[in-house]
């Protein structure tokens, strides 16, 4: 015969094998985290085109590196340029981008693609063809006289009209000047040098962060002391960033994690509870994860972080029931009635909050609902572990007596409700007061403002930046079409705006494929522009006997451009030969969708580029601003489902405890949330989404709160204590991280600092209304 | 006693500085010849000359020859101008900054800076970009500029320039055999830049007049 405890165990155990067959079943694919913010946007406001683009992006941008050194001569620069790429060299893990193999793509770019150079002519030369074909060739020969005309004479032989020279001119202008692989330019007297590298992993690889960050320092160290050494690059953020969060973590973390365990081990004078409080939420997490990633495929990172710090309220049901256990006071009712009047409290209140969260998930946005999920799944596994688990391990336990604390809790407790119950014409003033912070508060949703990057590499990004005018923008546009004609067709006819935006400044430049490739009826015009107008009539056989051309190298090239009139360049065959830069721009064709990049370069006016009209087919991308809205979007959902979750909380509370109790017990959390609010008003902070999250994990903790409050009615010393510890860990815990200086932590941790404090002393107020209920 | 000490130290300093003298590097040794060039060149705030520039390339059977003339004004800048057959002109700021009349040169600029330097024996900026040997001979010296940056090593494989108080040719050999002589004659220092030249090529360069 089994007792209850031991098959409470049991059932556990088998809950818990249950899970470890699906894991095994389904393997490591349930734990792939998705770390793409834009995957919460819901499905419809999703362009396959943007994100496939924004991806491909991200793969180059997540591992470049750029090294900048400054100083005042020129020979200093470039020797210090050549030290940092011969120290990334023996870094082992960081590959320099060399400029002699820039240079030697360039080369074969143009060795490959010159037989179609009578295919591929620039914008101005297709002009003046169609204008006056002749004079294309006299001042082709006039150029040919200028004392700067090496590109040109070098090139007579294999592109006598230098046609195929002017459209590689116009792809790879020669901007900065390479020495020794260092690209080398000068602004005001500063001369600095360029080095571009890429780390192996993406950024966000732990081991090479550190690396990263050790190199950075060793290259300082070897530079002269007048040279400066300038570093930017998504890799260097991320290792600043998480070096940053490292070092809190070790710190609060730490310093938190000692604080709950001396606690927990001094209120129980043993270890044990404290390891089943972490086993109840470890399997709550474990659980959560599990389940909601086999529902879900991927899970979020913000679903990983905020579900997990949700299934942190389980702490209060551990609490809640060690305390239980305390021997009482004398005059109390039993221990075991006492547990199960604690257990009743302890599922009314699993449930409230499950139904809360479980609003999340009314709302059409994956990111909410896998929350919902995660944490309502996580909450009631961790309850499950209390409920059935707990009893087998706690069976033979020694409870320490504690009249002492049990006592100080309850009388504290009841003093304080006493007291402000006592002066309730207090609450007008701070309703005026949460009314006018509310008011005062506003919301920022800038993912820039939330990361708060380091201000001295922000400067450094600025100053490499303003030295390197032709970086690309972090904005840029996805065309689409259903074949590789269509597509540059789009892109060709939409580039004609971002032309006229060029002619106004608003950008210095972009790059497209429509610049590479005209379309193949654009091709075979070309070539009979140049029949019809030159060829077919002996202009340029003229032409080249004129210049002194022999009749040998006049026929060679007559016949040159013969058998070349059916030559098409197709954009496969381009992107064989490209530039890695160029080939970034190419997406490939999935069936019946191709798909192209467009970049820019030199942004000065972003509304301009808003306002450009956009064909169907061409979208516009600016990834930085889209995660603003996302967060934003995601604020004012949980904002409302936090309200809606209060609602249904109340609701359904008010059928077990009657409205006057339920009001009583979510009053808790809800004031909470009402004071917290306008505490930040008064603070000047901003709202974010962060801030909404804390939110609601103060109303899941202020929810306990309030329930165990208003039906203490035989436990009041063991629910002050509990309601005490729990408030005093979630603090540690959570409330720690408002020392971060990272914005999203920071504000995560400051609301919930606020918050459970306000619920901490609104909870005794609760009881006492109640209790005057009661006794009237 | 005490004077042969003197003897052997002096003796030492002597043999030390015939060292350090051998020691200099060949390098060195031109980069002073350079300057010494460059300050023989008759200091003047104008410059005027006129030149002829043969173009010889592989595969042409004659030189492609232009003529025309240049000037140079202190804290101004420099003009080359083509006269025939076709004309064009550069201007190049005393900032080294380059205004060319015709688009479609992708080295302009540099080679303007270059012209510029060349025409003043600018030593600092040549070996900016060139390994210089120079010798002289009597009042004659000549100089051979081997490009160390990348850029030019891609066009030019030597260059070299002969003048006494003035340069007199330049001849650039490029690498893939063709070979640019430009013989540099009737040079003055007068007349003094007129006013409507002066305002001309504050124009071009956008610069307001002073």
């Amino acid at each position: 015969m089994l007792t209850g405890e031991k098959r409470g165990a049991i059932v556990w155990l088998l809950a818990v094998l249950l899970g470890a067959a699906l894991v095994w079943c389904k393997g490591a694919d349930l734990y792939r985290v998705e770390t793409d913010l834009m995957q919460l946007l819901p499905s419809v406001d999703q362009q396959p085109a943007v994100n496939q683009g924004r991806k491909r992006l991200a793969e180059t941008a997540e591992r470049r590196v750029l090294f900048m050194v400054t100083g005042d001569k020129r020979s200093d620069v470039t020797d210090a340029g050549v030290q940092v790429q011969s120290t990334i060299r023996q870094s082992g893990f960081l590959q320099l981008l060399d400029q002699s193999v820039a240079q030697q793509q360039a080369a074969d770019f143009y060795q490959q693609l010159l037989p179609y150079r009578y295919q591929l002519l620039t914008g101005a030369i297709v002009d003046q063809l169609e204008r006056e074909p002749e004079k294309y060739l006299q001042d082709s020969k006039q150029l040919l006289y200028s004392p700067a005309a090496f590109a040109r004479t070098r090139s007579l032989e294999r592109d006598p009209l230098y046609l195929f020279g002017s459209y590689f001119e116009q792809l790879f202008p020669a901007s900065l000047n390479a020495n020794k692989g260092v690209l080398l330019g000068e602004s005001a007297g500063v001369y600095h040098g360029l080095v571009v590298a890429e780390v192996d992993k993406g950024a966000f690889d732990l081991d090479q962060q550190e690396r990263l960050l050790a190199l950075i320092q060793t290259l300082r160290a070897e530079l002269a002391g007048d040279l400066n050494l300038h570093v930017t690059g998504l890799p260097v953020y991320a290792a600043s960033g998480s070096n940053r969060a490292q070092r809190e973590i070790r710190l609060v973390g730490m310093g938190s994690l000692v604080g709950v365990v001396l606690l927990l081990i001094a209120t129980f004078a043993a270890i044990r509870p404290l390891l089943l409080a972490i086993l109840a939420i470890a399997t709550g997490i474990g659980a959560a994860w599990t389940l909601s990633g086999f529902l879900f495929g991927q899970l979020h990172i913000l679903t990983l972080v905020f579900g997990a710090s949700l299934v942190g309220v389980a702490v209060d049901y551990c609490l809640h029931y060690f305390c239980s256990h305390l021997p009482g006071a004398v005059g109390y009712e039993g221990s075991s009635t006492r547990r199960r009047q604690v257990v009743r409290s302890m599922t009314l209140a699993l449930v409230t909050t499950v139904v809360a969260y479980l609003t999340m998930a009314s709302a059409p946005f994956p990111g909410l609902r896998q929350m919902a999920v995660f944490s309502a799944t996580g909450l009631v596994f961790s309850w499950l572990t209390v409920v059935l688990l707990f009893p087998f391990f706690l069976r033979r336990f020694c409870w320490p007596r504690r009249q002492h604390l049990l006592s100080a809790a309850s009388g504290l407790a009841e003093r304080w409700g006493q007291c402000v119950v006592a002066r309730r014409w207090f609450a007008m003033p701070l309703v005026l007061a949460v009314i006018l912070g509310s008011v005062w508060l506003h919301s920022e949703d800038d993912v820039r403002q939330l990361q708060m990057p380091n201000a001295d590499l922000k400067a450094q990004e600025e100053s490499i930046k303003s030295a390197l005018p032709s970086n690309f923008d972090s904005r840029f546009f996805v065309v689409e079409g259903t074949s590789e004609t269509e597509l540059l067709d789009r892109e060709r006819k939409f580039a004609k705006g971002l032309q006229n935006l060029q002619r106004e400044g608003d950008i210095s430049g972009y790059q497209g494929l429509s610049q590479l490739l005209p379309n193949k009826q654009k091709q075979r015009e070309n070539y009979r522009l140049l029949q019809q107008g030159l060829y077919d009539r002996g202009a340029v056989a003229g032409y080249l006997a004129d210049l002194g051309f022999d009749d040998k190298l006049i026929a060679a090239e007559i016949s040159a451009f013969k058998q070349s009139g059916e030559r098409i360049l197709s954009l496969g065959e381009l992107m064989a030969v490209a530039p890695d830069h160029w080939k970034t721009l190419f997406l490939g064709c999935e069936g019946s969708n191709c798909r192209s990049i467009v970049r820019l370069q030199g942004v000065r006016d972003v509304t301009a580029l808003q306002q450009l009209q956009l064909p169907a087919g061409v979208y516009f991308v600016d990834t930085v601003n889209d995660v603003s809205d996302v967060m934003a979007t995601y604020r004012q959902k949980a904002s409302l489902l936090l309200l809606l979750g209060i609602v249904a909380a109340a609701v359904l509370l008010s059928f077990w405890l009657g409205k006057r109790r339920a009001l009583l017990a979510i009053g808790v959390p809800a004031v909470a949330i009402a004071i917290t609010l306008g505490a930040l008003g008064w603070l000047g902070e901003t709202l974010n989404l962060f801030r909404i999250f804390a939110l609601l994990l103060l109303l899941g903790i202020g929810a306990d709160f309030g329930i165990f409050a208003v039906r203490q009615r035989h436990l009041a010393a063991h629910t002050a204590l509990a309601i005490g510890l729990s408030a005093i860990t979630t603090l540690l815990a959570f409330g720690l991280l408002s020392v971060s200086d990272t914005g999203a932590v920071r504000s995560f941790g400051q609301t919930l600092l606020i918050g459970i404090a306000v619920a901490l002393l609104l909870s005794p107020v609760a009881a006492r209304l109640q209790e005057q209920r009661n006794g009237e | 006693m005490r004077a042969l000490l003197r003897v052997l130290v002096s003796g030492m300093l002597a043999l030390l500085m015939c060292f350090s003298a051998v020691a200099q590097t060949a390098e060195e040794q031109s980069l002073a010849t350079l300057q010494d060039i460059s300050q023989r060149l008759h200091r003047s705030d104008t410059v005027r000359g006129e030149f002829v520039q043969h173009r010889y390339l592989k595969i042409l059977s004659r030189p492609l020859t232009s003529t025309g003339d240049f000037y140079f004004q202190q804290n101004l800048g420099a003009r080359w101008r083509v006269v025939q057959p076709y004309p064009s002109t550069i201007h190049i700021t005393a900032e080294g900054k380059v205004f060319t009349s015709e688009q479609g040169q992708p080295m302009a600029e540099e080679f303007g800076q270059l012209l510029l330097a060349l025409l003043l024996i600018d030593s600092e900026q040549l070996s900016h970009h060139f390994q210089v040997k120079a010798t002289t001979v009597d009042s004659q010296w000549s100089l051979t500029l081997t490009p160390h940056s990348d850029q030019w090593q891609q066009v030019v494989r030597e260059i070299s320039v002969n003048g006494d108080r003035a340069v007199r040719s330049i001849e650039i050999h490029e690498n893939g055999g063709d070979r640019t002589v430009v013989s540099i004659d009737n040079v003055s220092h007068k007349p003094l830049l007129s006013d409507t030249e002066k305002s001309e090529f504050l124009q071009i360069v956008g610069q307001p007049a002073q």
